[in-house]
């Protein structure tokens, strides 16, 4: 069953053109990566998903629910980690866990419920009552990454999630990505990380200039015939 | 709530807030307590001037009546409580009017001129402190709430979890709204502790109606500004932007658009100079203060008296002649005065009006109309006390008059003397500040403008959320 659904959406800025007619659809269980170089349009994309971005033309569904009509539901329906994550600085990172989660509608989560979130993402116990001030690109990102697990919804939109992460850090967070996927959860992830892509993705959309240039299924991913797939599609 | 509450965690950790709301704040309680000292100074000098004044006009030497009305008594204005507060036009216009026969006088004794130093170029109120200040502190708070959220990418992560653009900004709403409530909760006790000081020396003195208009006054004014820089800092470009575009706003609401509403509004309603005044009243045509005047209205006095009582000569009248003829020419020219006064305050309340309206573009306009009338400061005071110190000016000359004419002959002439028990018929005068209801009754354009104001800046605040940009 479709949880995310792109159906002709398009957005262009006056001539410039950030998406074309973009098609896809993420079901339930399933993890889908967008890969392309930087301008290709995968963050436009997820931020039409999100509602921060109108589509000039078409339609983004999440949980069959067109955002455009009503983003607050579709949006309550998502976790979201954005490019370059910036929570408050004056804040602990528990805190910051704690602010957000207070805002959501689906209910406040008690400190150690929250706790065991910022563990999942494996972020040091002594971190979390720290300022955030004092956080390094990594630790935030986990935090973020928290924030956006422990709403537990349906469908998670992250806006290259493994950026700025170590490498175990990286690798346990494809482990949890498969495990929400395992419980039934859609992932919609845009990076550049064609490794980490193959890792956790059960399909890979390569984008050019808006448009979707190939979307390669679980049984046409090796690690070597992506990257080769992607260069040529690049270079095309 | 949680919004609001970051808002106000997030505005109590910015150390330049802290400085800008702690001088706005000391600066406010300075001039309030300053005020209320020079309030203090000027009430005692004015109920010396008044006590002085009485005794001057009771324990005059005998004389003629009409001489008696001739000393005069000054009609001092009592200070009105507030005006420790909001001085209005007290410091330019004076705060005397000798009342004498055959004519009213004009303001005399200007405040200012009694200063020293700069203060002779205006003393700094509370209330211009709150007027320039307190917008100014809320556009501070307000104008990067949004852009600096969307700069940090929060705001992205403030409607992923779920909360709409509406509450993002109605939460900033309520956290400044605590924040700047606070910063003023200060001086909102310097003022209470003043107040209640009077209040024990004088309770007539203070009107809780007059202090709920001055509070809900200066109230809408600051949400006005707080849901118009919100709105800027919901669609602006960035922080920087948001900043010069509401200070841009203070300054066309607070410098620029009074000042062209005056202009205009002088272009529309013109008044006369005073000197310009007091020759158009010399040039009346009814005008009968002229010696020649006199004279013929007396003779035409004379023969309509002598038909009366069927006497041939003046001195076999049964009254003074001179005292009713005075009496009389006192009500002829009452009657000059009355049409030029009556028109040019009519002008100024047209004015008033208009400049309540047409300030509908500035909400500092409305503020300071609102503020002035609250304190009792405005022109409209101004004219009531005028009115009252003319109407007492008549009374005095009446009596006198009345009394010259009923208790002495035609025969005596201005021969006729009289003492304290002729001077003490005058009844006492004071004038009486009028209660809060009367400045509320008409100041209703000034409170419509400011109501339309925040209206709009509500409607701009609801455009703003819905066309809020969520990306930097």
């Amino acid at each position: 069953m479709s949880v995310l659904e792109a159906v002709g959406l398009r957005k262009a800025y006056g001539n410039q053109v950030a998406v074309d007619g973009l098609h896809l659809r993420v079901d339930e269980g399933q993890i889908m990566a967008l890969l392309g170089s930087n301008g290709a349009g995968k963050t436009t994309v997820l931020n039409m998903f999100m509602g921060f971005v109108t589509p000039t033309s078409g339609r983004a569904i999440v949980g069959g629910t067109d955002v455009r009509g009503d983003p607050r539901l579709a949006r309550s329906r998502l976790g979201y980690l954005p490019e370059n994550l910036a929570l408050y600085p004056h804040l602990t990172g528990l805190e910051n866990l704690r602010y957000f989660n207070e805002l959501t509608a689906t209910g406040r989560r008690t400190d150690a419920e929250l706790r065991s979130w910022l563990d999942k993402v494996d972020l040091p116990p002594a971190a979390s009552d720290r300022k955030l001030s004092t956080y390094s690109k990594g630790m935030r990102q986990k935090v973020g990454l928290a924030l956006a697990l422990c709403r537990q919804v349906s469908a998670l939109i992250l806006d290259e999630p493994l950026s700025g992460l170590d490498p175990k850090a990286s690798n346990d967070l494809t482990m949890l990505l498969r495990r929400l996927a395992e419980d039934g959860v859609a992932v919609l992830m845009a990076t550049h990380d064609i490794f980490r892509a193959k890792a956790v993705a059960h399909r890979v959309g390569i984008m050019r200039d808006g448009r979707m240039v190939a979307d390669l299924g679980s049984a046409e991913l090796t690690v070597a015939g992506l990257e080769e797939r992607y260069l040529a599609e690049l270079n095309a | 709530m949680a919004v609001a509450r970051a808002e106000v965690h997030e505005a109590l950790a910015d150390g330049r807030l802290r400085w800008g709301a702690g001088t706005a704040v000391l600066l406010l309680v300075a001039t309030c307590v300053f005020g209320a000292r020079h309030y203090v100074e000027l009430h005692r000098e004015r109920e010396a001037g008044l006590h002085e004044t009485t005794k001057q006009f009771l324990s005059q030497s005998p004389k003629n009546p009409h001489a008696g009305a001739h000393t005069g008594v000054d009609a001092f204005r009592p200070e009105p409580v507030l005006s420790f507060f909001d001085r209005g036009v007290d410091d330019h216009v004076g705060i005397d009017i000798f009342m004498e026969p055959h004519h009213p006088n004009y303001f005399t004794d200007v405040p200012i001129l009694d200063s020293i130093g700069t203060a002779r170029m205006g003393r700094l109120s509370g209330a211009e402190v709150a007027l320039f200040l307190l917008p100014l502190l809320a556009l501070m708070l307000a104008a990067p709430a949004i852009t600096r959220e969307r700069e940090r990418g929060t705001l992205r992560l403030l409607l992923a979890q779920g909360v709409s653009p509406a509450e993002v900004m109605a939460g900033k709403l309520a956290g400044l709204g605590a924040v700047l409530g606070a910063a003023l909760l200060l001086p909102a006790v310097v003022l209470a502790i003043v107040l209640l000081g009077l209040a024990l020396s004088d309770p007539s003195s203070v009107d809780v109606t007059r202090v709920a208009m001055i509070i809900v006054a200066y109230g809408a004014y600051t949400l006005a500004f707080l849901l118009v820089s919100l709105a800027i800092s919901a669609v602006a470009g960035g922080t920087r932007q948001a900043l010069l575009v509401a200070l841009g706003v203070w300054a066309f609401v607070v410098l620029v658009a009074p000042r062209v509403v005056d202009e205009f509004i002088r272009a529309r309603v013109p008044t006369p100079s005073a000197i310009m005044f007091k020759e158009e009243i010399r040039a009346d045509p009814a005008e009968p203060m002229d010696l020649l005047g006199l004279v013929s209205q007396i003779d035409r006095f004379q023969s309509d008296a002598l038909k009366k009582y069927g006497v041939s000569k003046v001195e076999d009248l049964p009254m003074n002649i001179a005292g009713l003829c005075l009496e009389d020419a006192e009500v002829r020219n009452n009657r000059v005065f009355d049409r030029h006064y009556n028109a040019l305050f009519h002008r100024f309340r047209e004015q008033q009006r208009e400049t309540a309206l047409a300030s509908v573009l500035s909400p500092a306009s409305a503020v300071s109309l609102l503020s002035s009338s609250a304190a009792g400061t405005d022109i409209e005071h101004r004219l009531d006390w005028w009115r009252s110190a003319e109407t007492q000016r008549r009374r005095i000359n009446t009596i006198l008059n009345n009394y010259f004419a009923t208790h002495s002959t035609s025969k005596q002439g201005y021969e006729f003397i009289v003492g304290r028990d002729v001077w003490e018929l005058v009844p006492p005068w004071r004038y009486q500040n009028r209660p809060g209801t009367w400045a509320l009754a008409r100041s209703w354009p000034a409170l419509a403008s400011l109501g339309a104001c925040v209206l709009m800046a509500l409607l701009a605040f609801a455009a703003a959320t819905r066309a809020m940009r969520v990306l930097a």
